[in-house]
């Protein structure tokens, strides 16, 4: 019986563990595919502070973002009957604000726009409300963190939006950039090494 | 432990992602070397200043994006029809094709036009002719001697259609 256990079919073949996934965001995304317009709805409340947030991470403006979070949905809208359940459905929609991110900010280096400049055309919300001065500073810092931002390897400020920005566990991460945990851990390494040393020299 | 790994180590130890083990030879190494303590500050201090940048959405999302929707539902109505009108009517196989057909079928209706007099003449000649003889088998009678006729056997037949029998019947 013992040896019948050991040598049972799931030995060789192991069942395929079941994601943790909410039964609600299931039932909204097969809604959304049945094209339910209030399911849209409450996906795009749910993760517009994600999608705006990534895109603003790589794309360093918030006039850019606020369209790429806009295309993101549109995107998602027209695709969402490609979606199979394979997957959490927030890291396939990462994915999709990941990508078209990263085309918004390639198609602008191509047509050598001023892409690079941090938008300061409007105002910068700063998340904890603090004194005016310590306003002004962390205003400074988050303008050379752009800085530095936009001076990083695109592999490296996506990741690094991704894990600090949007607190995606690593999981998570591999499953948005398509790699491993260990290329995750290396990646993030390499990438925060980076920043550090860019804004060393920025401060300097 | 090395120093180089353990600088590898000092992201997944800001993430919390070590083993309780690889923490413990991290924390340790960090209290015994200042220039890796420096290092690990710094990476944590960069990412609270990243955790910083996240920026509350602007309203309206939802506005935009279900306006889009809207509109791109419409005009995918406009290009499936368009669609639709290209392949099934501008294509070159098909209209040269469907050209050929209505000018064989008009070509045809011109070359093989039917006379409608002379489908007419025959039927009315083969009609007349039928009543006619009908009605001379039941005057005149095939076999008298046999049968008991109450026609009148002095019938005199007229001119015109003896005339007409003789032609065409050989009465």
């Amino acid at each position: 019986m013992q040896a019948y256990s050991i040598f049972s079919i799931t030995t060789f073949f192991p069942k395929k563990t079941l994601l943790p996934i909410d039964q609600y965001e299931i039932d909204l995304v097969k809604r959304c595919q049945n094209r339910d317009l209030k399911a849209m709805e409450e996906i795009v409340k749910k993760y517009e502070t994600q999608v705006y947030n990534i895109a603003y991470g790589i794309l360093g403006s918030l006039e850019d973002a606020q369209d790429i979070t806009q295309d993101v949905f549109v995107s998602v809208w027209e695709k969402i009957g490609q979606f199979r359940f394979k997957s959490k459905f927030s890291t396939w929609l990462y994915r999709i604000a990941k990508n078209l991110s990263l085309n918004e900010k390639s198609r602008r280096t191509r047509r050598k726009t001023d892409a690079v400049e941090i938008d300061d055309s409007q105002a910068w919300v700063p998340v904890d409300h603090q004194s005016p001065e310590d306003d002004i500073l962390a205003f400074e810092q988050q303008q050379i963190l752009h800085r530095a931002l936009e001076q990083l390897k695109e592999s490296h400020r996506t990741i690094l939006v991704l894990r600090e920005m949007e607190e995606l566990s690593y999981e998570d991460l591999s499953a948005v950039l398509g790699c491993s945990i260990g290329r995750v851990k290396s990646r993030l390494y390499e990438a925060r090494m980076q920043l550090r040393k860019i804004l060393k020299r920025e401060n300097q | 432990m090395n120093r180089k790994k353990i600088q590898r180590q000092l992201s997944a130890y800001l993430d919390r992602e070590l083993n309780e083990e690889e923490k413990l030879a991290v924390e340790r190494y960090l209290s015994g070397c200042q220039e890796s303590a420096e290092t690990f500050e710094n990476l944590q201090r960069n990412s609270q200043l990243m955790s910083k940048l996240r920026q509350p959405t602007p309203s309206g999302i939802w506005e935009g994006v279900q306006s889009r929707i809207e509109e791109e539902s419409k005009d995918s109505w406009k290009a499936r029809f368009a669609i639709l009108i290209r392949e099934w009517f501008l294509r070159p196989i098909p209209v040269v094709s469907s050209a050929v057909l209505i000018a064989v079928f008009a070509f045809s209706l011109f070359v093989f036009n039917v006379d409608q007099d002379s489908l007419e003449d025959p039927l009315d000649f083969y009609l007349i002719a039928h009543s006619e003889q009908t009605a001379v088998f039941w005057l005149m009678g095939e076999d008298s001697s046999s049968q008991e006729s109450s026609v009148d056997t002095n019938f005199v037949v007229s001119d015109d259609s003896q005339v007409y029998l003789d032609t065409y019947f050989g009465y």
